[in-house]
């Protein structure tokens, strides 16, 4: 688990809406509960939304970040 | 008339209609993911991204909305730019500290009144259809 001041860099060689759809399970499994940020090929990860996407937006400007709170297994079981 | 549309997210058997779409704060555009859920009567959002947008939610009109239990939980509402595949329009958009399940929600005002959306379970395939206005 990730402490809270901490992020995660992944780097991504694919489109990263393909590359979310082909591994949100590994996400949901192994980073429940906390943020994903996606800018220029890379994944940053933490639980600090606005954190992340600053450093995203520091590390590859003009770029629009794309994110989202990974969700919870039992997230997928509610009656929205 | 556009129509866009998107693959349902993969958790091992099961199958989300989680899409994404643009929003424009004050830092400018960013991507969001939601949940489209035709049960919610308007999009709501985690604080966490009105952080991202760089926007202080809590200035927006305060409202209460009534979530699955029965109990309530207040949201601002605030009139955003938003954009889903290349259609830009402004939409109603709530911002929650209290929304419990994982994932912001995609809900009906503003957004199933422009498009025309499918859910298409056995295909795993959400399409929005825009309507002529």
């Amino acid at each position: 688990m990730l402490k809270m001041d901490k992020i995660k860099q992944i780097k991504i060689k694919t489109d990263p809406h393909k590359w979310v759809r082909r591994h949100f399970s590994q996400l949901v499994d192994k980073y429940a509960g906390m943020y994903a940020i996606f800018a220029n090929g890379e994944l940053f990860i933490g639980k600090d939304a606005k954190k992340l996407d600053r450093e995203a937006s520091i590390k590859h400007p003009g770029i629009i970040p794309s994110g989202f709170r990974i969700p919870r297994s039992e997230d997928f079981n509610c009656a929205l | 008339m556009r129509i866009i549309r998107f693959n349902y997210l993969p958790h091992h058997k099961t199958y989300v209609p989680v899409v994404p779409f643009f929003i424009k704060g004050k830092v400018g555009w960013k991507e969001v993911w939601a949940y489209v859920d035709s049960g919610a009567a308007y999009t709501i959002l985690s604080s966490d991204e009105a952080g991202r947008l760089d926007i202080d939610y809590s200035c927006g009109k305060k409202g209460m909305t009534m979530v699955g239990d029965g109990n309530l939980i207040p949201v601002f509402f605030h009139k955003l730019d938003i954009e889903i595949g290349g259609i830009l329009f402004r939409a109603t958009i709530a911002f929650s500290t209290n929304l419990g399940v994982g994932f912001n929600l995609l809900g009906r005002k503003d957004i199933f009144d422009r498009f025309e959306v499918v859910f298409n379970d056995p295909k795993r395939l959400i399409t929005f259809r825009e309507t002529k206005r």
